[in-house]
């Protein structure tokens, strides 16, 4: 088992371990929803900049040092409008979605928080708000920490179970996320195609990696610009995955923002994804949650 | 002192939450309610017949059984609480009658303890055997004119806790049908354990994460399949009482069929005594709850 912090380039090598899915299923797909607006670095709430990362601003600074208007509004899209319509594609066909909430966001859409909490999904924690974990000092962080989860617990009623940054994680991060010890996993890693297992101070910790490829922050960037394009982006990678199935089961994640993939001309995207996953067999659309219940109960080394 | 202790869980410093699992603080009549409970037993089994039948290889694997009159009569599982640590065995059963009376077979389940200081026995293994119980239950029960399609349990206290587990197993991985519990009553139960294992009494429940997490019902309520209610009573620890409302709450608002009820005037021990009077509310709605009454 690879140390935590400890480079590891070798993984599991050509000889990729059988996840041992249910019902013999070739891929495991989990479908997250980036839940983020009100979070965001904004002058309203004491920062001196408002942030318009991934929205229809293209993210770039504008070197404003007073309120971007168009920035926040852009945000608030996202949890007034674009998270509905995520919301009820997944109700509609009665699918799992996992939610990374940032726990300010959803302090402040008490409606959203029931929407979800009533469906069942996973909520991760995606942190109190938009914080540098790695700017914090040790102190600092276990309190961000503790924040957030106190704050997950009361918007949804249950306790976070697994966490993911929202900027890169600090090196002390997933040492205090085990000290803390209610969490059975972080995805604070895009280093592999399946959980794996890294040593946290003499103890297993699983990692389920998290994807930048599958991941609707591809349009904000410029790299894709259409429904169809992203479509076909997923599509590919989940036919390649598939294929690979037959032999070595994969896991599959793929990464929505509510300000992006919940605007109607890119959800379009996402309905033909699911339309398309949905009528193939030995697909397992599953939580994050139950991918890492799975990974502890059949490959906790 | 000016320094603020630090808080470990919600609103809790340690030792308040250390506190709050510690029902002396909060039931001073204790020592009285377990006499009167010992006593009531011994009454009970002198009135009525009663058996003991094994569901596992362990001796302390076994059920005592009061049977009722009634034909092919529903099964009524009860789960003692104690903190999952031993207690006399022959003292689960001081509500039978009003279970018997009903129409309905009262099985008390004994089953392995935890010790003070950790041991081989486990949560997981408790909770393994009680699965058994059930499954031997379903298997079983028209062996003594029990209905195997009409099994409910009842918990209480720690107990309440084992009986929410049950509620949320899926029975398919043991082999039965996955509506296998007809019905559930938790009683002064906890159903999350994180504040638990963070409190005096992780000194001997010993869980790693994934336990904690396959042990903590509220987080496995897909797995529900049949009506729940849950109880507590108004003079309960804070904490007792934030579990009832919250596994209630969550039930609730996923629509499942499930009903709170507040004890009034009851304190954690006092709450399930209740069930000793067929009129009391707990009693009157246990029994409809299971549709005996």
């Amino acid at each position: 088992m690879q140390k935590d912090l400890a480079r590891d380039f070798v993984g599991y090598g050509r000889k990729p371990p059988d996840p041992k899915w249910p019902g013999g299923a070739r891929i495991a797909l989990n479908v997250i929803a980036n839940y983020e607006e009100g979070a965001e670095i904004n002058v309203p709430d004491g920062d001196p900049v408002s942030e318009g990362t991934l929205t229809d601003a293209g993210g770039a600074d504008q070197g404003m040092k007073a309120r971007d208007l168009a920035a926040e509004s852009m945000f608030e899209y996202g949890s007034r409008a674009g998270f509905w319509r995520i919301y009820n594609m997944f109700r509609r066909r009665k699918l799992p979605l996992t939610v990374y909430g940032c726990a300010l966001s959803l302090e402040r859409n008490p409606e959203a928080a029931a929407a979800i909490r009533e469906a069942g999904w996973d909520v991760v924690s995606h942190g109190y708000r938009f914080t540098k974990h790695y700017e914090l000092t040790e102190a600092q962080e276990r309190e961000e920490i503790k924040k957030a989860i106190a704050s997950l617990t009361a918007s949804i009623g249950q306790r976070p179970l697994g966490w993911y940054c929202r900027y890169s994680p600090g090196v002390n991060t997933r040492r205090l996320l085990v000290e803390e010890g209610g969490f059975l996993y972080d995805s604070n890693s895009y280093a592999d195609d399946l959980p794996y297992w890294v040593d946290v101070g003499g103890k297993p910790h699983l990692v389920v990696p998290h994807t930048f490829s599958h991941n609707d922050n591809r349009f904000a960037r410029g790299w894709i610009s259409t429904a169809g394009e992203f479509f076909t982006y997923l599509k590919d990678a989940f036919d390649v995955l598939y294929r690979e199935g037959e032999e070595h089961p994969k896991f599959m994640t793929v990464s929505l923002h509510n300000r992006l993939s919940g605007h109607p001309a890119r959800s379009q995207g996402i309905e033909r994804f699911l339309d398309y996953v949905s009528q193939l067999d030995r697909v397992w659309i599953v939580s994050r949650l139950e991918v890492a219940r799975h990974w502890h109960q059949h490959h906790r080394p | 002192m000016t320094t603020t202790a630090e808080k470990v869980f919600l609103d809790y410093t340690q030792e308040e939450l250390d506190n709050a699992y510690e029902q002396l603080r909060w039931a001073p009549n204790f020592e009285e309610m377990r006499q009167r409970r010992v006593k009531l037993c011994t009454e009970v089994r002198a009135r009525n017949p009663h058996f003991d039948r094994s569901y596992g290889p362990s001796p302390d694997e076994t059920l005592e059984i009061l049977p009722t009159t009634r034909k092919n009569a529903p099964v009524v599982m009860f789960i003692h609480g104690g903190r999952w640590l031993a207690q006399p065995p022959d003292t689960f059963i001081s509500f039978a009658e009003t279970i018997t009376g009903a129409g309905a077979h009262f099985v008390a389940a004994r089953f392995s303890a935890l010790t003070p200081t950790p041991g081989k026995i486990t949560l997981p293994h408790i909770v393994d055997q009680l699965r058994r119980a059930v499954a031997w239950l379903f298997g079983n029960a028209a062996s003594f004119g029990g209905s195997p399609q009409q099994i409910h349990v009842i918990g209480h206290s720690s107990g309440g806790h084992l009986a929410s587990v049950l509620l949320t197993t899926d029975w398919r991985h043991q082999g039965l049908p996955e509506d296998v519990l007809k019905s559930g009553t938790c009683v002064s139960g906890m159903y999350d354990l994180r504040a638990v294992l963070l409190s005096a009494r992780g000194n001997y429940v010993k869980l790693s994460t994934a336990e904690e997490d396959a042990l903590s019902a509220i987080r496995h309520l897909d797995r529900v399949r049949c009506p729940i209610l849950v109880a507590y009573g108004d003079k309960e620890s804070p904490e007792f009482k934030r579990h009832g409302e919250s596994f209630a709450a969550a039930l609730q608002e996923r629509r499942l069929p499930a009903r709170l009820m507040v004890l009034a005037g009851c304190n954690h021990f006092e709450g399930i005594d209740t069930m000793t009077d067929p009129h009391s509310p707990l009693a009157t709605a246990v029994l409809q709850h299971m549709r005996l009454g």
